[in-house]
């Protein structure tokens, strides 16, 4: 998608909008996850206390990354775990392909894992000739269907029960059912086998805390554990920006992430792993990979503040945008709010093609509901703001030059008066399929206003002059 | 006190109805106020499109214009908002930076203005009829307006209020309407789905330019629309025959 | 027990579908090791094993317990439990009553009180007379001498909402969680003392 990222997001979001069941998906999904959400937090008193700590705790992440991310590999390494560091996508690529090489892998499984899916590593691996397998659920359903996930912690969120039940009935030979139970049996056996034949498993690390070297897992399903106890070889990849500063600092942020991720209070499993287990009691190796990818660039960026993002995806719920057009629209895996300010910098070299000057900073009618629900208090509506200042530095001269013009005729009153008396007189004389036209972008959808007689300020004279100054 | 209407720039040419409402509820409670020569747009649309530099020359233009004022009053939320983030663009001087953060918290939206800042909640106003009221997001988000247009509606005679909050935007965004007219119509239609809900066909709004933008959408599916400010039911018309529930409006009914 | 913990107990362990008994004395502790299936050692006389799966089924005893959200604490005491909490079909999970915790915060913030005299190694690093040798200077190396290798906040079974928001327990880890509380003399007298950690809020 090496085009223009909005023309892109235009098409696909079009065919979303005529998809009547995604549609239906979509809504039904997001407004459980709010409303999950909404009662969760009516359980948690001081809840913007709460926040403030989670933003305070999630800034000094990304501030002091350097030296978290030091302290952090220092404790792994020393408690026997292998710590790596990758510049970019190709070398986190490069690490995990080598890892499963010398470890004579053929299968490897995997727990979700967003930034695993950022630097493209399942294709990677396959290539090289590794059986991969996603283990959530959500990843499983869309890995069939050769998709990416539409959503960060819903991939399936898009399809319904018998969207998969024909999947599973077709690529695992079940039997068809709209129970969902019966559904996640069928996808639980598959992948039972497979965890236990697994060479290698790969988990992310939704956080390190550098003060003990604790690498954070959080599931509900278990399948994160299975992958990491079962394989012989457990590799972790982790963005840079992921540290947390003390051991203390889970707390805060294990309060509000279910929360806002979920709807849950508490997930089921969070592990916390301080190394390698001892012989016998897990794998033989656990390598942790710290990356980059793009997150020094956004931290030298005007939307730095993103990499406070915890992954809770509440601002993909409660977006407008996404909540109609949903998430395979922005052709990125990461979409919605979130997505806009992370794409252009860690999706660089991915085959989204996205930079800041071709980044999808429109995508959004500013209606400033994400800052609102961000359980780190990122303020995303300045950041999205800022994000599309910074693409129009680089738009072409010509539009600069319009909106130079725009900026003198709002502040002229003589150019101002003309204008609007112009559009008036267009509005009243033009025929409609002229208007039309001219005013594509809006008539396509919506009639233009009728025209009223007068000005505001011929209608004061008329009827107030003395109120005017 | 001195007040200064300052009239958005859709007010001023599309909607005048709504200013003049706006006027009158300003009458109503006796003010001395003005509304200067020489306005233009707040520069609001340079500054959603990604130029927030070419909104310079309007805040320097608003400062002009209004700085005497000891109140500035808007019909529009999202005006208002633009210009309290005036003090925050780039290129300016300290000083200028001073004063416009002092005009800013200076400058209101209407029922902001008469609420919060007056302490009137009831203008004596009448208007049987049953409406739908609908925040706009900048309205709700940046100036978190909630209470005060309720309790307004809340004190007008005869009138039944559908109170809708906790809706998605309409989907007008300023420039986002045509940059991504698709997306934009199907937010429009979620809002009037529910004004369809709400058994009536009048919405009431802060945001003229939500209004425009729905009234569009509605008028090119043939639905039944009607978007009024809120000041119009606040300070109806006396010279205007209302028209029957349901009927559509024209601008050439003031 | 008191009954106000009792309560928010029985009302966190319902809301996360955790099947949760408290057991006062020998003869309930007994009952429910029996209902339970918890595995009795060959050998008589010797305690029964802390951590352990067979067929369908994963018992482990859990080294604290959070209140606030119900959840159980498997550390690294026990080097293999961690597999277990995620294998079998049944998780069982046992946590003495003094190693219950408010929060997380308080499990966290907790100075380590391994056993008095307790020089066992557990495979995960170092022996706790070795820590306190230390000084615990180092929060790490306190961490690591009181938890080991790692520590698993478990709180219900497994579940997944992946299709339509439907929820589904047993995704791919343990479908039903049974959990008790009991004092921990009772445990130490059927899981032999080392098995029970003295550490509490």
């Amino acid at each position: 998608m090496r085009g223009n990222a909005l023309a892109a997001y235009r098409r696909r979001a079009a065919r979303a909008l005529a998809d009547a069941t995604l549609r239906g998906n979509l809504r039904r999904a997001t407004d459980t996850a709010l409303a999950k959400r909404a009662a969760r937090l009516a359980e948690i008193p001081d809840y913007d206390d709460w926040r403030e700590k989670v933003a305070a705790i999630r800034r000094a992440g990304w501030e002091d990354r350097a030296a978290l991310v030091a302290r952090a590999s220092a404790h792994l390494a020393a408690a026997g775990a292998r710590v790596h560091h990758a510049a970019d996508a190709a070398a986190a690529r490069r690490i995990v392909a080598e890892i499963a090489a010398d470890a004579g892998a053929r299968l490897v499984v995997k727990g979700k894992s967003m930034l695993t899916e950022e630097i493209e590593l399942t294709p990677h691996l396959e290539a090289l000739g590794l059986e991969v397998l996603e283990t959530d659920l959500g990843e499983f359903i869309v890995q069939l269907r050769g998709e990416m996930p539409s959503h960060i912690t819903a991939p399936a969120l898009h399809l319904n029960r018998r969207q998969v039940s024909r999947l599973f009935a077709d690529r695992l030979g079940a039997a068809e059912t709209e129970d969902p139970e019966e559904l996640t049996l069928a996808a639980r056996r598959h992948l039972r086998d497979k965890f236990l034949a697994a060479d290698v498993g790969i988990s992310g690390g939704n956080f390190v805390v550098a003060e003990t070297g604790t690498l954070v897992t959080l599931e509900n399903e278990g399948n994160i554990g299975l992958s990491t106890t079962l394989p012989r070889v457990h590799v972790a990849l982790t963005g840079i920006e992921k540290c947390l500063p003390r051991l203390a600092d889970l707390d805060p942020v294990l309060r509000l992430l279910p929360p806002n991720g979920t709807g849950q209070q508490a997930v089921s499993y969070v592990s916390l792993l301080n190394g390698p287990a001892p012989p016998g009691c897990g794998p033989e190796a656990l390598h942790v990979v710290f990356v980059d990818n793009g997150r020094s660039a956004l931290a030298a960026s005007g939307q730095r503040e993103i990499l406070a993002c915890l992954r809770c995806g509440a601002c993909l719920n409660v977006c407008p945008v996404f909540r109609n057009a949903g998430g395979h629209s922005y052709g990125a895996v990461y979409p919605g709010p979130m997505g806009i300010l992370l794409a252009p910098y860690l999706l660089g070299d991915a085959t989204a093609g996205l930079n800041p000057g071709n980044s999808l900073a429109d995508v959004c009618s500013l209606c400033e509901a994400c800052g609102e629900v961000c359980p780190a208090a990122i303020p995303l509506p300045d950041l999205i703001l800022g994000a599309r200042a910074e693409k129009e530095r680089r738009a072409p001269a010509s539009r600069r030059l319009a909106w130079r013009l725009f900026g003198r005729l709002a502040a002229s009153p003589r150019l101002f008066r003309a204008a609007g008396a112009m559009m008036r007189m267009s509005l009243r004389v033009l025929p409609a399929f002229l208007l039309a036209r001219l005013t594509p972008s809006w008539s396509r959808a919506r009639a233009l206003p009728a025209p009223p007689p007068r000005s505001f300020r011929a209608e004061l004279r008329r009827r107030h002059p003395g109120r005017l100054s | 006190m001195r007040v200064r209407l300052f009239v958005p720039c859709y007010v001023e040419h599309l909607k005048p109805a709504a200013g003049l409402a706006a006027a009158r509820v300003l009458d109503s409670l006796g003010l001395d106020w003005t509304c200067p020569d020489g306005q233009g747009c707040c520069g609001q649309p340079a500054f959603n499109a990604g130029h927030p530099d070419e909104a310079l020359p309007a805040a320097r233009r608003f400062r002009r214009l209004f700085d005497a004022a000891e109140a500035v009053v808007a019909p529009s939320a999202s005006c208002v908002a633009m210009v309290r983030r005036y003090h925050h663009l780039g290129g300016l001087a300290a000083s200028e930076r001073e004063a416009l953060a002092d005009l800013g918290a200076r400058t209101f939206e209407l029922c902001e203005f008469v609420v919060d800042r007056l302490g009137v909640t009831d203008l004596g106003a009448r208007w049987p009829g049953r409406v739908a009221f609908q925040d706009c997001c900048h309205a709700l988000r940046e100036l978190g307006l909630f209470d005060a247009p309720r309790r307004l509606l809340a004190a007008v005679d005869g009138l039944e209020v559908v109170d809708q909050p906790d809706l998605d935007c309409c989907g007008f965004g300023g420039v986002y309407a045509v940059k991504l007219p698709e997306v934009s119509a199907a937010q429009a239609d979620l809002r009037l789905d529910a004004l369809a809900a709400a058994g009536t066909d009048t919405l009431v709004a802060t945001d003229v330019s939500c209004l425009l933008h729905l009234e569009g959408r509605a008028r090119r599916r043939g639905l039944p629309f009607r978007g009024l400010h809120v000041a119009e039911i606040l300070a109806p018309d006396p010279a205007a025959a209302r028209p029957a529930p349901g009927a559509q409006t024209s601008e050439a009914t003031p | 027990m008191n009954r106000e913990l009792a309560a928010r107990l029985r009302e966190r362990f319902a809301a996360t579908d955790t099947e949760w008994r408290h057991l006062e004395d020998a003869a309930a502790l007994d009952a429910w090791l029996a209902e339970v299936g918890w595995p009795m050692p060959d050998a008589a006389g010797t305690p029964r094993s802390a951590a352990c799966a067979a067929g369908d089924a994963a018992w482990t005893v859990a080294d604290g317990l959070v209140a606030e959200t119900g959840t159980l604490l498997i550390s690294g005491r026990r080097p293999h439990a961690r597999r277990l909490v995620f294998l079998a079909e049944t998780h069982v999970a046992l946590a003495a009553e003094e190693t219950i915790f408010d929060t997380l915060a308080d499990f966290l913030a907790a100075p380590a009180r391994e056993a008095s005299g307790n020089a066992t190694t557990n495979g995960g690093g170092a022996t706790s007379a070795d820590a306190r040798a230390a000084g615990h200077t180092d929060a790490a190396a306190a961490w690591r001498a009181r938890v080991g290798h790692q520590l698993t906040l478990v709180t219900g079974p497994s579940r997944t909402a992946d299709i339509e928001k439907t929820l589904v327990l047993g995704a791919h880890g343990p479908r039903r969680l049974l959990a008790a509380t009991a004092p921990a003399a009772l445990l130490r007298a059927r899981f032999g003392a080392d098995a029970i950690p003295e550490a509490g809020p």
